[in-house]
């Protein structure tokens, strides 16, 4: 008797167990978001945690705001689909105190803050975006454990920035023509920066200050007024390739004082030599070799 | 001092080169004949201060060969205008020259 009461249990635990996978599988809905007024926060706030929302081609002006696990991606990539922070002064895109967010697949401007704000998030994955326009490109903020790859930050003040963010891997994105620095680690320990470029911008290609245990491995930084900065002696820098700013503008400097003194030379050489500087002359004034 | 003394050397190569290539279209112009061999016996002169200043400070034997090898490019280019084959072959001389003059400021200056 007891025996069956024991196997009844069982299979009705099995059964319970399999119910809660299937329904916790199907759950996960795609939701379309077309263009219109907060369309994309409209859709965040009804999506369930796991859902997918596909943002159509478009302009959108939002700031959204998300805080539950979402996957967030554009339909065609970032190229066409452009969202403008609405308000200024917040994040075209944050991501508050949550997990596992997708952000991928768009171009997002025109905020004082940050374009992609994580913010005290973790093992969320930002890829394929074009931040530009704002003054952190892609901003992470006390967030650990996160993704950042194949983005690009350009002409904001601060490309990607990482503040008291750990073990965060930040890889294969491009931050150039910001106008102060391109990749930023502030505070922030057991980051991996990996195969990154940071170039044209107007202070320091990467930054690691205050921070360690990082590993920067295999970077480019190239024409930076400052190639790779940091105060601390514990991080890892392996196989980077850096190239300053001075090494372009110093050569063409040089050419030029060259040509410079070169013509100055000639007159007082042609002052000490006067006599052997007189050119002759044919018959209808042409000059004539000798 | 050394990236410094790179960069005045670099000026007289190219203020040698300009001078050469001057030389070879217009041989009548004495001053400039002079011009181009006190350019370049001072570049020459410059690389020396410099090779010498740089294998005292820092020293690596190593490149002490790179140092012998720029000097004979230097050299070679002195035997070529003593031997007159300067209008022949001075253009791809003073082209190597330039080069490692630039080579010889990338590689000194401050990181």
């Amino acid at each position: 008797m007891i025996v069956r009461a024991e196997r009844i249990i069982r299979v009705t635990l099995f059964t319970l167990l399999l119910a809660i996978i299937a329904s916790s599988t199907s759950a996960a809905r795609e939701l379309l978001v077309t263009q219109g007024a907060g369309a994309i926060q409209q859709a965040v706030d009804t999506a369930d945690p796991g859902d997918t929302i596909i943002v159509e081609e478009g302009e959108y002006s939002e700031n959204i705001v998300i805080r539950k696990p979402l996957i967030l991606r554009s339909r065609k990539g970032y190229q066409g689909t452009v969202i403008k922070a609405r308000e200024p002064s917040n994040p075209v895109i944050k991501v508050d105190s949550t997990t596992d967010v997708v952000i991928s697949g768009f171009t997002v401007k025109g905020s004082t803050v940050a374009g992609i704000h994580i913010y005290r998030s973790s093992g969320c994955k930002v890829y394929g975006n074009f931040a530009t326009d704002n003054y952190m490109g892609i901003y992470l903020d006390h967030a650990s454990d996160n993704l950042v790859s194949s983005n690009t930050a350009a002409r904001n003040a601060e490309g990607i920035d990482l503040y008291f963010s750990d073990a965060n891997k930040i890889v294969n994105n491009k931050a150039y023509s910001n106008t102060e620095k391109g990749i930023v680690l502030y505070s922030s320990n057991e980051n991996e920066l990996i195969e990154n470029e940071a170039s044209s911008n107007v202070w320091d290609g990467i930054t690691v200050w205050n921070s360690h245990r990082n590993l920067v491995k295999d970077n480019r930084s190239v024409n930076n007024t400052y190639a790779i900065v940091t105060n601390t002696d514990d991080n890892e820098f392996v196989g980077n390739v850096t190239m300053r700013r001075l090494y372009f503008i110093l050569p063409v400097v040089l050419v030029y004082i060259a040509l410079v003194l070169y013509l100055v030379e000639k007159k007082i050489f042609m002052m000490l030599y006067p006599r052997a500087s007189s050119k002759r002359v044919g018959p209808k004034g042409r000059r004539t070799r000798p | 001092m050394i990236p410094l003394i790179a960069s005045i050397g670099f000026i007289l190569a190219i203020m040698t080169f300009i001078g050469g290539f001057r030389m070879v279209r217009r041989a009548d112009h004495i001053e400039e004949s002079i011009m181009h061999r006190v350019n370049g016996y001072v570049t020459i002169g410059i690389y020396v201060i410099l090779a010498l200043a740089c294998i005292i400070t820092n020293f690596k034997p190593l490149y002490l060969p790179l140092w012998v090898f720029g000097f004979l490019l230097h050299y070679l280019k002195l035997v070529l205008v003593k031997k007159r084959l300067a209008v022949k072959y001075g253009g791809y001389m003073g082209g190597i020259l330039l080069l490692t003059w630039l080579a010889l400021i990338f590689t000194h200056l401050p990181s």
